[in-house]
């Protein structure tokens, strides 16, 4: 090789092109509930998608303005998950912490007792090479914020869970109360060549 | 069924200086907005944002860095939204949650870019309104302007 290319890649010469991100499932809550689940997401998309994105706008029924939305694989709610956040929450100094060991993971900001007022937490998460087996512990990325009457803040999650097997299904729970009536949380697969 | 999305709807390339930007008539058969733009000016300052012609009801929090350090700010209005830059080396994106609803107010994600002057950040606002977004208005702080090459691209994601 008379120069050091490295990685590459020709754009088209495989089958690029066409449409690559679709929606997959969407739930709209009509009734509060302490999760929701993604399930049979191995066999019904594994072979078609490279990614994952979660799309909501959902708040909890308890909790103070900014509350914590924690997510799970394949039910294991085992001590298998570490999350770190950067976060800013009011005037502070935005700041950062690390939790081990933990039996879910926290992956976003969201407004606790916001549907009577109409205050929903916009959420966006991305699962990066979820059905991938043997290789890769999975990681998941939060981006979402809480901008409410009481408590203001943004917050950017990585979610790790110390498993390589591929995601069969995905939950979302609130940590202090339940997942209120008029959430939406929608699922997204991502392709690629 | 998988359904396509993440549907291109406008785009605005700006040839001459423009005091503010609007994408009107926003279709309402998608549920999520996002903005990815380049909005260059003549002055690196503030832009304000209104929907549907409406400028008041807002509030959010950023939380940003730059050379000087990080700090997180809140807003009881428009401000913290949008930004432009007399440099054309930045990116601001939005993202708009349940924009076409009527049973919550709007809210939004943004990132913010800004390598010249290694400005980041990271905010979440809300419009205090249940109505629809039917369109999108941002104006430089006065008395300012977008800069010919800016560009605004508007997507649809549908749920």
């Amino acid at each position: 090789m008379p120069f050091g290319l490295g990685f590459f890649a020709t754009v088209g010469a495989s089958a690029a092109g066409g449409p690559s991100f679709d929606l997959l499932e969407t739930q709209n809550l009509s009734g509060a509930q302490s999760s929701i689940t993604f399930s049979n997401l191995n066999s019904n998309y594994g072979s078609t998608y490279q990614h994952l994105q979660i799309r909501a706008a959902a708040c909890l029924t308890a909790g103070g303005g900014i509350d914590s939305m924690a997510i799970r694989f394949n039910g294991d709610s085992g001590s298998n998950y570490v999350y770190h956040v950067l976060q800013g929450i009011n005037s502070s100094t935005p700041s950062s912490s690390v939790l081990t060991g933990q039996t879910s993971s926290r992956i976003a900001f969201i407004t606790g007792n916001g549907y009577a007022t109409g205050q929903f937490s916009p959420i966006v998460i991305d699962i990066l090479d979820p059905f991938e087996s043997g290789i890769k512990n999975k990681v998941a990325r939060g981006f979402s914020g809480s901008s409410s009457n009481g408590d203001k803040g943004v917050a950017i999650h990585s979610a790790l869970w110390l498993n390589t097997a591929a995601v069969t299904s995905i939950t979302l729970l609130g940590l202090s109360g339940n997942i209120d009536v008029n959430s939406r949380i929608s699922l997204y697969g991502l392709k690629a060549v | 069924m998988p359904t396509n999305t993440y549907t291109p709807l406008a785009t605005l390339t700006l040839s001459g200086s423009d005091s503010s930007i609007t994408f009107a008539n926003i279709p309402q058969t998608y549920r999520d907005l996002i903005l990815v733009s380049v909005p260059y000016g003549n002055q690196t300052n503030d832009a304000f944002i209104s929907f549907n012609g409406i400028s008041s009801d807002f509030t959010g929090v950023r939380m940003y860095g730059n050379a000087s350090g990080v700090t997180t700010n809140t807003y009881a209005d428009n401000a913290g939204m949008f930004l432009v830059s007399d440099n054309i080396n930045l990116n601001v994106i939005w993202q708009v949650q349940d924009y076409s609803a009527t049973n919550k107010h709007k809210s939004l994600l943004v990132r913010v870019n800004r390598p010249n002057d290694s400005f980041v950040s990271a905010s979440c606002h809300r419009w205090n309104n249940s109505s629809a977004i039917t369109s999108i208005t941002i104006t430089p702080a006065s008395p300012y302007t977008f800069s010919s090459g800016a560009t605004f691209n508007l997507y649809g994601v549908v749920a």
